[in-house]
This record gives structure tokens, C-alpha cells and sequence, in this order.
């Protein structure tokens, strides 16, 4: 009885030291992720997915070539286009041949450029640029901040 | 001995706990208040322009514009397209400004640098453009203005008052 009495505070020391490293990790991992993926836009400090409501596109399709104009106040860094034919989708981004303006579409700005996957319909969802404690960093809007682009 | 050392165990574990908790709502704040909506930057609703008239001439386009609406304006975004089947206008004439009158502001054609709107409810102004692309079919404006928004003044494109005009420029 006394061997048993023992050995159980052992173990249990061990188990509480395992289950407290384990969960201060998890904390910790928890804390570093909420700290970094904070990504601002503006000097009004505001989260950028809620920038990605305020983006303004208009946007069209005709003989091979998408046409985009941002009518916004939000200046767009890239397009990611989701192109969905029968089935299947792919994406691609906006301009990756070189023909994308090098400051990205600023207000007013306008893009046109080919699309050579077929496909019946582009999603064209903005990609944008915000601060980070560590920097600059692009964020791809969620889909339903984009526009559709029928290709028929 | 014993009781002793109870009363500065109790002490030092308020001090950790109100620490922690301190430090963990600064953190929580910090990151919950980017989440809090700013004013997104808009136009107010009474701006408006009208193109008045326009003349093409040798690859040279002759607008007036008319400030029809009840708000000053800086000036105004200009694009064109010269493809019938192509709905939105993508071709940036700012570039083809044939200065003065109007300056460039970015991609913007304002009436004169520096952050004022002078364009005036009632006021007309012409602007010239050279070197056009051939077969302009479409036009469009959208009005754009200098607006104070937290304390800075920003340059706001004003796309509910864009305007789509079908021109004939061979």
C-alpha cells in the first residue's frame, strides 16, 4: 500500500506539470495568432475585413479580355479571378502575365487584360494590402466581397 | 511559521491574477477594436455632373462639364472605351489632358492643385484632350472631392454620381 501511496504523487505531479505546459502552449499559440493576424488598413486602424465591404468594382467580360474599373475609395493591390466552368473552377490572378498596374488599381483606376481559361463565369475577389506589427501584408478578401463576371 | 507564509502566498496570487488579467484585456482590446466599423468614405448624396457638350476633332476631344449638383468638387475621373460590345469604360483619359485647363491628380483631372474644391454648384469648365485612341464610343465621369474625414483631407471618388455618356469620336 505504501509502494502505491507512492508512486500516485509522482505521476500526478508529472501529469499536472504535462497538462499545464500543454495548455500554456496552447494559450500562447492561441494569444500569437490573434496578436499577428490583426491586419489594419487606413490610419483609422480598421480591420481590413471590414475594408473588403467598402471596395467598389464594376467589372466586365467581352472577346477574351476582362475589364475591371475600381469606382472605389478602396485601393485594390491584385484580383484573384475563380473561374468556374462545367463542373470545375480554377483561379488564377488578374495581370500575372506582367500587364497588371504596379501600384495595383488605385481609385479610378482601370484594368484590362486576357483571360485565357475558358470558363462560364470569374469571380473576381480583391486582394488587398494591410499593416501588421511586422509589416506589410496582402489579404484575399472572402468570396462574397466579390463581383461575377458572366463570360457568355 | 505556517500562517506566515499563507498571507504572502494569498498576496502574491491576487498580484499574479489581477496582473493577468490586466494584461490579457489590453490584448483582447487591442485586437477588438480594429474590429469597430469606421465611417467608410463617401460622397454626400447631392453631388452630381453633366456633360454639357463635347466636340471631337483630329484625335482631340473638347468636353464641358457642368457641376449640377448642390456640393464644390475637386474634379473628376475619366474614362472611355472604343469597343461597342464592351460595357465598362477602362481607357483612362486623364493622361491625355492637355493641361491647362485642369491639372492631374493621380488618375484624376481636378481644376487646379492643391486641396480645394473649385468647382462650384453651376459652374462650368472645359477641358481638352489630345491623342485620343481611335473610335471613342463610350465615355464616363465620375465626380471626385476633397473631404475632411478624421481630422485629414482625403481625396473621395464619388461612384454613385458616375455618369455613362455614348459619344461619337471617328
Amino acid at each position: 500500500m505504501r509502494d502505491k501511496k507512492g508512486l500516485s504523487p509522482v505521476i500526478a505531479t508529472v501529469l499536472l506539470i504535462a497538462i499545464v505546459i500543454v495548455i500554456g502552449l496552447i494559450v500562447f499559440l492561441w494569444f500569437r495568432g490573434i496578436t499577428e493576424e490583426a491586419i489594419t488598413k487606413f490610419d483609422t486602424n480598421t480591420n481590413i475585413k471590414l475594408v473588403c465591404e467598402d471596395v467598389a468594382l464594376e467589372a466586365g467580360y467581352s472577346g477574351g479580355y476582362v475589364h475591371v474599373s475600381n469606382i472605389g475609395n478602396v485601393p485594390v493591390y491584385k484580383l484573384k479571378a475563380k473561374i468556374t466552368s462545367e463542373g470545375s473552377y480554377s483561379t488564377e490572378f488578374l495581370g500575372d502575365d506582367g500587364s497588371w498596374p504596379e501600384t495595383g488599381l488605385t481609385q479610378g483606376g482601370t484594368y484590362s487584360g486576357i483571360i485565357s481559361t475558358p470558363g462560364e463565369e470569374i469571380l473576381l475577389i480583391p486582394v488587398l494590402i494591410g499593416s501588421t506589427a511586422t509589416g506589410e501584408k496582402a489579404y484575399t478578401c472572402e468570396d462574397r466581397h466579390g463581383i461575377y463576371v458572366s463570360m457568355s | 511559521m505556517v500562517r506566515n507564509k499563507k498571507a504572502v502566498s494569498a498576496i502574491i496570487g491576487y498580484v499574479l491574477l489581477v496582473t493577468m488579467g490586466i494584461v490579457m484585456s489590453v490584448i483582447v482590446y487591442n485586437y477588438l477594436k480594429t474590429y469597430v466599423p469606421a465611417d467608410a468614405l463617401e460622397c454626400p448624396g447631392g453631388v452630381s455632373i453633366v456633360l454639357k457638350d463635347y466636340n471631337c476633332s483630329t484625335n482631340q476631344l473638347n468636353i464641358t462639364l457642368k457641376n449640377n449638383g448642390k456640393f464644390n468638387l475637386a474634379g473628376f475621373f475619366i474614362h472611355a472605351s472604343n469597343n461597342t460590345e464592351q460595357k465598362i469604360a477602362t481607357i483612362d483619359l486623364s493622361k491625355n489632358l492637355n493641361q491647362p485647363p485642369g491639372e492631374i491628380y493621380g488618375s484624376a483631372v481636378v481644376v487646379t492643385l492643391g486641396n480645394e474644391n473649385f468647382m462650384k454648384p453651376g459652374n462650368e469648365n472645359g477641358y481638352i484632350f489630345d491623342n485620343l485612341p481611335p473610335n471613342i464610343e463610350l465615355i464616363e465621369f465620375i465626380p471626385a472631392r476633397f473631404q475632411e474625414e478624421n481630422n485629414k483631407i482625403r481625396f473621395v471618388s464619388c461612384s454613385g454620381a458616375k455618369i455613362t455618356e455614348k459619344i461619337n469620336c471617328n
